[in-house]
């Protein structure tokens, strides 16, 4: 008898006990579950990270379908266009579809840590790129995802995050004249200008824009393109990898016709928007932008030193040749700025944007810029003087006057360099796109 | 031979010890019993104490990182890049048309899942003279038109557009998903906190199911959740803590916001936020059982303004 109430006794405690402890095992489990999920969402985290920094060092191979580049099919890895189905990695989410045609995968991205590091092997990277259409090659502005699937030390636990990251260039958009000033534009020499076709407008052409006068003196004029390349026929071409060709023509210049003219030296067409009392065809701009620099750049004035930093710094311009491509700052300080001698700076596929802080822009010669120059005057004033016969594929802007002296000097507007330079990953920096990081 | 054998039973003195015996047993066993019992409900409450808060702490922190994330984010983005904005008039209620920025001409820039997450949203303008104009997106027209109006005076960042045009990168459509959180005497210390985000990922904002709310309520001592409530304080709160069970004393739950805002004048407003949550728990049956949790969680999709 007693002995049944003992066996009872230790029975039920132990069943109780063995109950209870059952409950703080699961508590256990369950904080050794979210532990690997941290673990697993901290792997993951680190993968995009790293992934980030991988893309950054990589910018000037992504878009490139020659050699190693991402786009050439011969390269192992490279872009992959995603299909609509397609429900694994990194297309989809193991599952479902996630992207779709619209997008192109990059997968294999090598091992981004080392042997030693604790996350290796246990977080796997994929990039993911919008392709502007289906099947096309990847546009200079898109949109990267990165995934990364990061595993919990024990291998049981997984998290798929993903981030969308893009590049931001270092041109908020494609000027729309040749010549833009926040001043006033002088010209004395033989200058030839051709038009921004659409830089008024759909249709209506745009020569130079200025806060100021623009006072059309010496032999200068402006025209279309199509009249400027009808002048001679020597001709060379450029093209970039989208396939856009440039028509090169170093000994052209606007017709000496008035009909075929938009403006001349003492005439204001309708190419030419200042400040001057409503003088010439147009009224006076109104909409000027009352930073140049942010009209440019996309960050305003005061915030100058963001642009610097991520440019190249060059204290002798001479440096600088048919290779170089991307941002330049010549900072104060270091004399003027003097263009090499007779040979071309940037290139149709690869232009350079060349900021002149407080110092002057020399260009004395025959060759040909390609891109942007930006007469910065911040402390003091950044002059322009361009001498010889010297072409500019883009457009030159100051935020003070532009005084163009004597010369045979022509400004060239062209949407595609200046696309192309609007496009360029080269200095831009990724930044993340808010509002689109998951982990579920 | 006959045995003879005497049968005898026990004694009552040797009853006695036997009884004496097994109810000192069983009272030793039973005593033992209700102690174990009670060793382990007491276990058992605190398991639960301990659960239930950190239950609360996790979901508030995977929901708080979620926060602001939307669906159509990178599409905006991709769209702001490469399509130029055509204005039909400067002021009032006018068509923007979605013109790719390289070839000018119509792209179909709205087409689905656009088309249908776009009403009622904010238009950012940034035109070239560098000031910020709002505009609201009306509806979408077709694939290539958005019907909007112009912020008029005295709303925030007012018309009329002073070019027709608004180019590539120049504008954005601002996310409708995100944090709200407001302060109590110190603004950057609240009770409150309620999050939004695209959980279906179709970037319209469902507030029904994708408002998700955390508050202290004085009156049970409980914290309260709520689904689909964009105020602190109305609409329908359950508690989410067992008032029966566990008592969250005043300054109990408490969230702090850190902050690092990195603003541009006439742009978009970004900041990096980073909300730490403090929860302690006190047992109802055992006021002496405190427990005491705290996290701290940034959002990964702060949102510009």
């Amino acid at each position: 008898m007693a002995l049944a109430i003992a066996l009872l006794i230790v029975v039920v405690t132990t069943v109780v006990t063995v109950g209870v402890s059952q409950i703080g095992v699961g508590e256990q489990k369950n904080m050794a579950n979210e532990m690997r999920n941290q673990e697993a969402s901290a792997a993951a985290d680190a993968g995009i990270a790293r992934g980030i920094m991988y893309l950054s060092k990589n910018a000037s191979q992504i878009r490139q379908s020659a050699g190693s580049g991402w786009m050439n099919v011969a390269s192992t890895p490279h872009w992959t266009a995603c299909t609509n189905g397609s429900t694994a990695l990194p297309c989809g989410d193991g599952t479902a579809n996630q992207f779709d045609s619209n997008w192109t995968a990059y997968s294999n991205v090598p091992n981004l840590f080392s042997v030693s590091d604790p996350l290796n092997g246990r977080v796997t990277v994929y990039f993911v790129a919008r392709n502007g259409t289906a099947g096309s090659s990847l546009p200079g502005r898109t949109v990267f995802y990165i995934l990364a699937r990061g595993t919990s030390i024990d291998g049981s636990g997984t998290v798929l995050a993903k981030q969308a990251y893009s590049f931001a260039p270092f041109l908020a958009r494609t000027p729309d004249a040749p010549l833009i000033a926040a001043g006033t534009i002088a010209t004395t020499g033989a200058l030839n200008v051709v038009a921004n076709p659409n830089g008024g407008g759909s249709g209506v052409p745009l020569s130079s824009w200025s806060n100021g006068n623009t006072n059309l003196a010496g032999s200068m004029q402006t025209c279309h393109i199509e009249e400027f390349l009808s002048t001679d026929s020597t001709y060379s071409y450029q093209s970039d990898a989208d396939g856009n060709t440039v028509t090169l023509c170093p000994a052209c210049a606007c017709p000496n016709n008035a009909s075929l003219q938009l403006s001349s030296s003492g005439v204001e067409g309708i190419d030419i928007l200042d400040v001057d009392s409503n003088a010439g065809v147009n009224p006076d701009s109104t909409s000027f932008p009352a930073d140049v620099f942010q009209y440019v750049f996309g960050i305003p004035e005061s915030d100058y030193q963001k642009v610097k930093d991520k440019a190249k710094l060059i204290s002798d311009c001479s440096t600088l040749g048919p290779t170089s491509s991307g941002l330049y700052w010549h900072p104060t300080g270091t004399g003027n700025c003097q263009m090499p001698a007779n040979i071309n700076i940037g290139s149709v596929a690869a232009p350079v944007l060349l900021v002149v802080e407080d110092t002057e822009f020399r260009m004395n010669n025959n060759g040909a810029f390609f891109g942007l120059i930006f007469a910065f005057s911040r402390t003091a004033t950044a002059t322009v003087s361009i001498q010889g016969g010297p072409t500019l594929y883009g457009s030159l802007i100051s935020n003070q006057n532009i005084n163009l002296g004597n010369g045979n000097y022509n400004a060239r507007y062209d949407a595609i360099v200046l696309e192309n330079l609007a496009k360029s990953l080269d200095n831009g920096g990724m930044y993340a796109v808010p509002g689109s990081w998951t982990d579920y | 031979m006959r045995l003879h054998l005497r049968q005898s039973g026990l004694s009552l003195i040797e009853l006695m010890v036997a009884l004496v015996a097994g109810l000192l047993l069983a009272g030793v066993g039973t005593s033992l019993l209700v102690n174990s019992l009670s060793a382990n409900s007491t276990n058992m409450r605190y398991t639960r104490l301990n659960q239930d808060l950190r239950s609360v702490l996790n979901a508030m922190t995977h929901d708080i990182a979620r926060a602001g994330q939307w669906g159509l984010a990178d599409q905006i983005v991709h769209l702001s890049k490469t399509t130029n904005l055509s204005f039909s008039g400067d002021t009032g209620t006018v068509a923007a048309t979605g013109l790719d920025s390289e070839t000018s001409s119509t792209k179909n820039a709205f087409a689905a899942p656009l088309s249908a997450g776009l009403d009622d949203l904010t238009l950012f303008l940034l035109p070239s003279t560098g000031t910020r104009i709002d505009a609201t997106i009306d509806s979408v027209t077709d694939d290539d038109t958005l019907s909007v109006t112009i912020n008029t005076s005295p709303a925030a960042n007012p018309g009329p557009l002073p070019e027709l045009m608004v180019y590539a990168q120049s504008w954005t459509v601002l996310n409708p998903f995100g944090v709200v959180f407001p302060g109590a005497a110190d603004p950057d210390v609240g009770t409150c906190i309620i999050v939004s985000y695209d959980l279906n990922g179709d970037g319209i904002y469902d507030d029904d199911d994708e408002t998700f709310g955390y508050r202290y309520d004085a009156t049970d001592k409980a914290i309260r959740i709520s689904t689909g409530e964009t105020n602190c304080g109305s609409g329908d709160w359950y508690n989410l803590t067992d008032p029966d069970f566990i008592e969250i004393g005043t300054g109990g739950f408490q969230v702090t916001r850190i902050r690092t805002t990195a603003t541009a004048s006439n742009q978009l407003v970004g900041s990096l936020d980073e909300y730490l949550i403090s929860i302690t728990g006190t047992l109802k049956s055992d006021s002496s059982v405190t427990r005491s949790l705290s996290a701290a969680v940034k959002v990964r999709n702060n949102a510009f303004q």
